[in-house]
């Protein structure tokens, strides 16, 4: 060894860095989502949620830190697996998270907490209170779904018939009805676009799924009238945000009353509509460059609630502005696209399903998390995955980019009866690479 | 057809991510600066408002008569006393478990950490709330001064009356905006206030209340001020008048309201029109050229002077509040601006001399030896026309008055209410017969030497018609009596003739610059104008023709002719002097000083010396009607008067209300307590206001069913009574001990018994105590 040169751990990271392909859509999945973690614990870091004692930032943002920690170590055991034996036993994964929803469901059906094991918040029961940390069951169910889905969905052809969608809904039923009843709204809409991402990719035929989708749009109106008034109010705060709108409710009652009651209107801003008022206002305040990290009224004061999970976009807008908020979007475009490539690349059906799957959920939920914080969609409770506060999330979360990256590991072997084109180019290429080659050999004096 | 559709999926993102990125450009690059505007408002801090100090109302010695003291009030949120309502306690519980983790601790709920929920927040927090709610009213039963062991009803109840009050505010919202239903749901602003529950804290309570309820952020301790009055102010509780809340026309009307658009088109600087002048001088301050003063100006919770010179001086009296706040230009800047004290108000009264002659009053005896119901004295001062006393008797204790109002209210006998002194007006009777011979002399229809006989009566045809009163009882008649002669015995017949010769239009224009039917200048919002009878009021307002009766009626000063004690006090001066001149009850306002000039009577010199001859001899000569009464034992002052009986009948008390129910063709009867008609329709709908089933009153049913002074139906109209009068006014002695007309009157007084009567019998010894009074209070020097 010369003096001078690397070695020991150095060396070994060296190595590695030197040798591995960072185009490769797997490292740049793990790119983005390291990204995307960063600014999470940053924007956790300077954001306290309690203002009595100590600030509880640097804390919470070590706590998110851990999860990630956790989901290192677990994605690594997913790597290992492969995702295609943990998928082997896809039903078993989802019925165990089936059985992870129970005890929230019961706890919700029978009001009461276990002994503080199922404690209320927010007027819902999410979380499991285990030692330590409290884990949201739905975050894991997201994932035991899309494999059970996609499991479910690979050799068939049923889903070209009508009737064929019947097993996917009733199986996606099962887990929306639990997940509804805790209540969580905002998990159970994310199944919708999953399952439809993951049918329509499938091959079920275009025009069943539209059939769905406009019964689903009629049953709307039907169930206008039976809904809670703040349920109402949430989805008619995207419209009722604007000033003059607000003014027509009160004006005109029996054009417009059934956005809101005049009392209702009146003290939107301050009352129902208070979180969108300041999430818009926190946002809008960014600006093109933002405040700055740590800096900016909406961080250094408690006005908008919830900051540091569901509305932590817009406390990235308000530090970070326009050009913060672009970078995020890129990062996410960056982990979609090579999700995408992951799945067009897929060799076969199953893991093409889960690609989808998992790309299909990281977007909707970005798309709904932004949407409702810059005011385009109704409020639901929802992560913006990586960022967001909340150990079983971010968990999740590197999960699921695991069973991707591993999904995208395996592509040079071919076990489908029926592989791409793309499939049969790389299978050449690597026959071809595996022919032996003659060593140079030195003529013999 | 995979890749087809992973493209569709990826074009439909693209869609989702194009609209998330024009929101945010439009959010953060077009709108930007609005939104900054909006958090920079919220930024700022709140402003704050500390009270300012209303000015003391003194009496013309420099004595206070009511000054504000610096109290403080507990309010509490009107969302904590509105709790029981489901609407409010949702919101609330919401609110603290929205923000629970941290304000939670103000309720006791301990935090755990930040992962950590107290097992079903929103339930605790609803329980917390409610225990931390009854300990607080049962806390502030302390500081109401209640019992502890008190209902805790009973400072609820307080609460109750903030909840009926916003109830009703929201009703009348609903009223008036006409909304269809009336279950309409609308918020009003009193919602989001904080509402006294207890006023009064003095500086100690107030601390100690501030410590008791720091756990209770909903309770705020908010600076005020109270009206404190000096011992023994009965008195003037009439004069001082009453503070009340702010009206809604007093917020629209408001001098010191920033100018609309609409008011910049008239011109400040234009004068005012003598119409204007006169609609608006029993509220002097209203048009004084002030200026707007922004921090003067009304707020809804405020109080103001709504009666007395509380009400005359409201721009004066009223100071304007301390600010600390942000700079209208300069946003970040903070200003403060400190509170400023009303002007102090002087008032020409003596207190000693007003306190001195309610007692009189209080003391005062009818003919039947009972005391005395009602009535009223005034004294002024005859050079200034300084009012030196304005008693209305009966009166209350105004520190008091919000717990007896309602008894007050319905004292329908004595109606100690009534500011009697200015608000009232009588039938002079023969207070004003000098005045009429005065007109007479002026006019030329007769001279000093001019006798008419007097046998009791006008019309030997019809000797039940226009009698003296002198033959009433029997007693011997004035035979021929000069213009003297006629004062002094205040002979009806004398007054006939010299009516006879004179037109209704001469003796109004003469009555006119005696201000009578004129506001006496007194500034004060209750006063009456009282009636100078043209020929237009009788033909046009009562509908009738002028005829011989209306000269005879007016000349001995009855019929529709009618003045309130100031001005009968002021026709008194006005003997005494031989000049006409406004009364003051206010030092220093301006407005008034200059809008009224004096005026001079064209009176001979030698028929005001008759006016005072004759009325000298009305109480200190044999033949005078108050020789017996009214005469004064003093060594350096004459009492010169006139005696007077106003003729008038019972008047009704109570009135049977006869109405309809809605769906109902059944009448049902009330009884109302009123002195007129009209007001006890007005008091039974306004009882009858909130009523589920609307009522509706028959209006041609409504009857009187009760008098004052009790009277059989049938000899009602047939039963006159008469409220008893004597003017004076006190002249300096001469060598001789008679009068010395040369030397100026200095006191000039009026003394009016509700159904006293008798002039003589019974006011006459009133007025000598009176004058003896003022002697002992004033000094024999009238040293004022």
């Amino acid at each position: 060894m010369v003096d001078g040169e690397p070695h020991g751990l150095r060396r070994w990271v060296m190595d590695r860095v030197a040798t591995t392909d960072f185009t490769k859509p797997g490292w740049i999945i793990v790119v983005s989502m390291a990204a995307l973690t960063m600014v999470g614990v940053a924007c956790i870091y300077v954001t306290n949620t309690h203002y009595s004692g100590t600030p509880d930032g640097p804390a919470n943002a070590a706590k998110q830190c851990v999860a990630g920690l956790i989901g290192l170590v677990t994605a690594w055991f997913v790597l290992r697996v492969g995702f295609r034996r943990i998928a082997a036993h896809a039903n078993v994964l989802f019925l165990i998270a089936l059985v992870g929803l129970l005890p929230l469901v019961a706890a919700r059906l029978l009001h009461t907490d276990f002994g503080g094991l199922i404690p209320e918040r927010n007027g819902a029961r999410r979380w499991i209170q285990l030692p330590g940390s409290p884990i949201q069951p739905s975050e894991f169910m997201k994932l035991a779904y899309i494999l059970a889905l996609a499991w479910y969905l690979r050799y068939r052809k049923n889903y070209r018939r009508f009737a064929g969608l019947v097993v996917p809904f009733a199986v996606s039923m099962v887990p929306l009805g639990m997940i509804l009843i805790q209540p969580d709204l905002g998990t159970a809409l994310l199944i919708i676009p999953v399952l439809f991402a993951m049918l329509y990719i499938a091959g079920a035929r275009l025009r069943h799924l539209l059939i769905l989708m406009i019964l689903g749009a009629t049953m709307v109106p039907i169930a206008w009238p039976y809904m809670k008034d703040y349920q109402r109010l949430r989805v008619t705060s995207v419209l009722l945000q604007s000033q003059s709108m607000r003014e027509a409710v009160l004006a005109d009652q029996d054009k417009w009353g059934f956005l809101a009651t005049p009392r209702e209107a009146a003290t939107w801003a301050s009352d129902s509509g208070y979180q969108l008022v300041q999430s818009v206002r926190a946002v809008a305040t960014g600006g093109f460059l933002g405040q700055g990290w740590g800096e900016g009224v909406y961080v250094n004061r408690s006005w908008l609630p919830d900051r540091h999970n569901d509305f932590i976009f817009a406390i990235i807008a308000h530090q970070f502005g326009l050009v913060g908020c672009l970078l995020v979007l890129l990062c996410y475009g960056v982990f979609v696209a090579a999700g995408t490539f992951i799945a067009s690349a897929a060799s076969d059906p199953g893991a093409r399903l889960l690609a989808v799957g998992i790309v299909a959920l990281i977007a909707a939920q970005v798309v709904i998390n932004v949407g409702m914080t810059v005011g385009l969609m109704p409020i639901t409770g929802m992560t913006l995955p990586f960022i967001s506060k909340g150990g079983s999330s971010l968990l999740a979360n590197i999960v699921a980019a695991a069973l991707l990256i591993s999904v995208a590991r395996e592509r040079p072997f071919v076990l489908s009866n029926k592989p791409t084109q793309y499939g049969r180019e790389r299978e050449e290429q690597l026959l071809f690479a595996q022919e032996p080659q003659s060593p140079p050999t030195e003529p013999r004096p | 057809m995979f890749e087809r559709r992973l493209r569709v999926l990826l074009v439909l993102l693209g869609v989702f991510t194009l609209a998330i990125v024009v929101r945010l450009v439009d959010l953060q690059l077009v709108r930007a600066n609005q939104y900054r505007d909006e958090v920079a408002v919220r930024m700022k801090p709140r402003p704050q408002w500390f009270p300012f100090v209303r000015g003391r109302i003194l009496d013309r010695t420099g004595q206070v008569l009511v000054q504000d003291s610096p109290t403080w009030e507990l309010c509490v949120d009107y969302k904590i006393i509105a709790f029981d309502e489901h609407e409010y306690r949702e919101r609330l519980v919401r609110w603290w478990s929205r923000r629970g983790r941290y304000r939670g601790e103000w309720l006791g709920l301990k935090s755990k950490g930040s992962d950590e929920e107290p097992v079903a927040l929103r339930l605790r927090i609803e329980e917390r709330l409610h225990l931390r709610i009854a300990e607080m009213w049962q806390d502030i039963k302390v500081f109401a001064e209640m019992h502890v062991l008190d209902e805790p009803a009973k400072i609820v109840e307080r609460a109750d009356r903030v909840v009926e009050r916003v109830d009703q505010i929201r009703k009348n919202r609903i009223r008036f905006r006409d909304y269809k239903a009336s279950k309409r749901e609308i918020v009003v602003r009193e919602e989001n206030h904080s509402h006294p529950i207890v006023k009064g804290l003095d500086q100690e309570r107030q601390v100690l209340a501030r410590e008791r309820f720091d756990a209770c952020p909903w309770v705020h301790i908010e600076p005020s001020s109270a009206r404190t009055y000096a011992k023994d102010t009965i008195a003037f509780a009439h004069v001082l008048g009453r503070m009340g809340r702010v009206s809604l026309d007093d917020l629209k009307d408001d001098p010191n309201k920033p100018v609309a658009q609409d008011d910049l088109n008239d011109d400040p600087n234009k004068p005012l029109a003598q119409d204007d002048l006169d609609e608006d001088q029993n509220k002097p301050d209203a048009k004084l050229p002030k200026e707007r003063n922004e921090l003067a100006v009304y707020r809804p919770s405020d109080i103001r002077g709504v009666s007395g010179v509380e009400y005359a001086a409201e721009q004066r009296l009223r100071g304007s509040r301390g600010r600390l706040g942000a700079d209208k230009k300069q946003e970040t800047k903070t200003i403060y601006e400190a509170a400023e004290r009303g002007e102090d108000i002087s008032l020409t009264i003596s207190a000693k001399l007003q306190r001195s002659l309610y007692g009189l009053m209080q003391g005062a005896k009818m003919l039947d030896g009972t005391l005395v119901q009602s009535g009223a004295i005034v004294v002024l001062d005859v050079p200034t026309r300084e009012v030196l006393a304005l008693v209305s008797y009966p009166s209350y204790e105004p520190s008091s008055f919000s717990e007896v109002y309602e008894k007050l209210r319905l004292d329908m006998i004595a109606m100690p209410l009534r500011f009697r002194a200015v608000a009232n007006h009588y039938a002079p009777g023969s207070i004003l017969k000098p005045l009429v011979g005065l007109c007479g002399l002026s006019n030329g229809v007769i001279n000093l030497g001019t006798r008419f006989h007097c046998a009791g009566w006008l019309d030997p045809a019809h000797p039940n018609r226009d009698r003296c009163w002198k033959v009433a009882g029997g007693r011997k008649h004035h035979e021929w009596v000069n213009f003297v002669e006629a004062i002094r015995g205040s002979c009806n017949i004398f007054m006939y003739h010299v009516g006879d010769l004179l037109t209704i239009h001469q003796m109004c224009w003469f009555f006119r610059e005696f201000g009578l039917g004129e506001f006496s200048g007194i500034g004060l919002l209750e006063e009456a104008s009282g009636i100078n009878p043209w020929p237009g009021y009788i033909t046009d307002t009562l509908d009738q023709q002028v005829v011989p009766a209306h000269h005879h009626q007016f000349a001995i000063g009855q019929g529709e002719l009618s003045v309130t004690p100031v001005q009968a006090a002021n026709v008194m001066a006005t003997y005494a002097s031989g000049r006409f001149k406004r009364v003051t009850l206010m030092r220093g306002n301006k407005q008034l000083e200059s809008k009224f000039e004096p005026m001079l009577p064209r009176v001979d010199a030698a028929h005001w010396l008759a006016i005072r001859r004759g009325m000298y001899d009305v109480v200190n000569d044999t033949g005078g009607t108050a020789y017996d009464h009214a005469r004064l034992e003093d060594d350096r002052y004459v009492l010169c008067g006139k005696t007077g009986s106003a003729t008038v009948f019972a008047q009704p008390i109570m009135y049977k209300i006869a109405y309809r129910e809605k769906g109902d063709e059944a009448v049902y009867h009330q009884e109302v307590p009123e002195r007129a008609a009209i007001p006890a329709i007005k008091a039974f709908e306004r009882q009858h206001f909130d009523d589920d089933v609307p009522v509706t009153v028959l209006r041609d049913q409504v009857e009187a069913v009760e008098w004052f002074p009790p009277v059989s139906e049938a000899r009602r109209d047939e039963t006159p009574f008469a409220h008893a009068w004597f003017g004076a006014f006190l002249q300096a002695r001469g060598a001789d001990g008679g009068p010395d007309f040369s030397v100026p009157s200095r006191i000039a007084f009026a003394v009016l018994v509700e159904f006293g009567e008798s002039g003589g019998k019974v006011a006459g010894p009133l007025a000598k105590e009176v004058a003896a009074t003022i002697l002992e209070v004033l000094g024999d020097d009238l040293e004022y």
